[in-house]
């Protein structure tokens, strides 16, 4: 529903400017191992992964990281597949969307 | 159960009828000791009575041994039992007389025994008076009539008949007293027994109503369980669709948005309008369903950091001062100079608590002002802490005012005072019971004093925590990040940096590499156990939730080995990703010296590690 050309406008800290490809690079790791771990069920993994991005995401400059690990965790804990799924799907929708500008 | 009766009345009947039973039977047990009593009573005078006849007879003996000796003998020393035996007979007859006067048969047959005795007197009178006057040969003669003899056998026929009935009397009696002695006991016995039996009986009926009520409690208390799950099921439900409705809700305010940027003509500018308004209100409406239901299910929880009240008022109120102003009302507050400015809570649910009775008085306020106040709540010290303190928030407002008979159900979830409030003033009708039960995670209360045109003063408590250990964050991180550098003096230290992260490793690393200080990483609570115990570190960083061994037994570890070894004990700060007040609790509980929540900010960063660098070692 939300054109894929909107952009999400980040305001970055230079400071770790160097940091931030590594990291977004990691998430984009996540969202494979979490959804293989959907698959086989292992809800303990992605509720460990959402935690995670919890604790770093806001750190790095990225609220919704944060806010969707949180969104993972939650849902992980009550084994909500469906939600898990969504908010993969949201994190990688996210992830593509965002741009970082440094001042 | 046969009858419908309390427990307290089967109590009282099954011990009534016991205590009436025992009274019954020591009323028949008491009435059978006074018989007993009284026999033992009547025995003794049924010898007294026989002894009397015995005494009577004895005196008759007396009368008749001294003529004989007198007329045998001619000595008169013979004479003085006669004399002294007839002087009392008439006395003895009459003590006899006395004490069988309630036996008619006793009296009739002691009557012929007094004529009897009298005619013996008499005629030995006659005898003594012949010996004196005649002589022996003539007093002889008389005494062979057959007089004497008839005499002596109806007395003593008599006085052993009297015998006789006192005997068959004191049997009877006896035989009386013995079987209502049995009967006593009988009574006694089952009496006792049926007492116990209905005794027994009540235990019984009262342990099984007990149970029955016990039983009865335990369904109510399943049967509350059973609702409690179940309106926390449904408020967890309507959580997760609330949830889902907002993002295709954003999704239709967006478009709307940029629809709105499109050239569009008078009509479908109207349109879309209405479209936004629409769509503005339902996603407050889900965003306070959302909040309601999140409180409902207990899964609503209050951040814990530190922050300043000043700034979260005045934020509160410049913010909501245009819509003030725009209806020409005065909006102002005050904060009473006692009240500390640096807070520890959960500031945007505070603001949010504000945001709600400000905007409130507002919207039910046309002319005048609205004003608040913050003071410090001295009503309420029970079971405050030191480093707590509880303020009292009062938002008072000239507007419409609630009557009192409304007063009581503003509170509640859905209800506005008239149901044309909300067609006038808009608004859901959640905001008030959200806000309540906002206040009441804050560990307050809430309440309002209102008058009908005069207007209403919205009161709440709240307790909020002095910050004394956890790091100051600085309240603009990005402003003060060039101010806060490492002071001059401050020599490099060896860090022990332990988080499962390899994000918040890299970041925090980055930071301190930055510095002149030197970090060393480990991924788990074991690793920093062991690195800690063969390294020299000045501070320790500790994540406290990591996977083999969290941050909570490691710095429990660490603890423990620096007092056996003797060891002076070096800072430790705990990184948790929940600022929850238990948490700061848990990990300084555990023995870590402060605490940063993530996300990590540089400046907070490097702040603790100063603050805890200067040789200051607790």
């Amino acid at each position: 529903m939300i054109q894929d050309s909107e952009k999400i406008i980040i305001h970055g800290d230079p400071e770790i400017a160097d940091l931030i490809p590594g990291y977004l690079e990691n998430r984009r790791k996540d969202i494979i191992k979490m959804r293989g771990a959907l698959d086989r069920n292992d809800y303990e993994t992605i509720g460990y992964l959402g935690h995670s991005m919890r604790g770093s995401g806001e750190g790095y400059g990225f609220k919704g990281i944060s806010a969707i690990g949180l969104e993972l965790e939650q849902a992980a804990k009550t084994g909500n597949a469906e939600g898990i799924s969504r908010r993969i799907n949201e994190l990688e929708d996210y992830i593509g969307r965002i741009e970082i500008i440094y001042k | 159960m046969p009858m419908k009766l309390s427990i307290t009345n089967k109590v009282n009947v099954g011990f009534g009828l016991s205590l009436l039973l025992l009274l019954f039977v020591s009323v028949v047990s008491y009435r059978s000791i006074m018989k007993l009593v009284e026999n033992s009573l009547m025995e003794t005078h049924t010898y007294k009575i026989i002894a009397g006849l015995e005494d009577i007879i004895s005196s008759v003996k007396d009368i008749e041994t001294g003529s004989r000796g007198y007329i045998i003998t001619g000595d008169t020393n013979y004479l003085e039992p006669y004399y002294a035996a007839s002087a009392v007979i008439d006395e003895k007859v009459r003590t006899a007389a006395r004490l069988t006067a309630d036996n008619p048969k006793s009296q009739k047959m002691l009557y012929n025994l007094e004529l009897m005795i009298h005619a013996d007197k008499a005629f030995q009178a006659q005898l003594v008076e012949l010996r004196r006057s005649k002589g022996y040969e003539v007093a002889k003669d008389a005494v062979k009539t057959d007089i004497e003899m008839y005499l002596m056998q109806e007395i003593r026929r008599l006085v052993h008949a009297m015998k006789n009935e006192e005997y068959a009397l004191l049997k009877q009696r006896s035989g009386n007293v013995a079987a209502s002695a049995r009967n006593t006991i009988y009574v006694i016995i089952l009496g006792s027994a049926l007492a116990f039996t209905i005794v027994g009986i009540a235990i019984i009926i009262i342990n099984r109503d007990i149970g029955e009520r016990n039983k009865a409690e335990e369904l109510i208390r399943q049967a509350k369980a059973a609702a409690d799950a179940a309106n926390r099921a449904k408020s967890e439900f309507l959580a997760n669709m609330s949830h889902e409705i907002r993002t295709p809700m954003n999704a239709i305010i967006g478009m709307a948005e940029i629809l709105s940027e499109i050239h569009l003509t008078e009509r479908q500018k109207e349109y879309l309008d209405i479209f936004r308004r629409a769509g503005d209100n339902l996603l407050t409406l889900i965003d306070d369903i959302l909040d309601l239901s999140k409180v409902e299910a207990g899964r609503l929880e209050l951040e814990e950091m530190d922050f300043d009240l000043n700034e979260t008022i005045e934020k509160v109120v410049k913010m909501l001062s245009f819509k003030a102003h725009e209806k020409g009302l005065e909006l102002s507050y005050h904060i009473s100079p006692d009240v500390p400015t640096l807070l520890s809570g959960d500031p945007n649910r505070l603001r949010q608590i504000l945001v709600n009775l400000i905007g409130n008085a507002i919207k039910f306020a046309d002319k005048g002002k609205v004003f608040v106040t913050v003071n410090r709540d001295k009503s309420a010290v029970s079971g405050q802490e030191k480093n707590q303190v509880d303020l009292q928030f009062s938002i008072n407002d000239t507007g419409i005012g609630i009557s009192s008979d409304k007063l009581n159900i503003i509170f509640d979830s859905f209800s506005q005072a008239h149901s044309s409030t909300s067609r006038i003033y808009g608004g859901t009708g959640l905001g008030l019971a959200i806000t309540k039960r906002l206040v009441e995670l804050m560990g307050g209360k809430m309440w309002v004093e209102s008058r009908v045109g005069e207007g209403s003063t919205f009161y709440f408590t709240a307790r909020f925590g002095i910050p004394v250990k956890t790091v100051e964050r600085p309240a603009s991180p990005f402003v003060k990040k060039t101010e806060v550098s490492l002071p001059e003096e401050q020599k490099p230290l060896n860090i022990l940096l332990a988080d499962d992260s390899e994000d918040n490793r890299l970041i925090v690393e980055f930071y301190l590499k930055q510095s002149t200080h030197k970090v060393e990483s480990v991924e788990n609570g074991v690793e920093a156990v062991n690195k800690f115990k063969t390294g020299q570190y000045d501070l320790v960083l500790m994540d406290m939730q990591m996977p083999v061994t969290d941050g909570y037994t490691a710095t429990r570890e660490i603890r423990r080995w620096e007092a056996e070894t003797g060891k002076n004990p070096t800072p430790i700060i705990a990184l948790t990703a929940y600022a929850l007040k238990e948490e700061v609790k848990k990990s300084l509980d555990a023995g870590c010296n402060a605490h940063i929540a993530k996300p990590i900010k540089k400046a907070t960063l490097l702040d603790a590690i100063s603050q805890y660098a200067r040789g200051v070692k607790v």
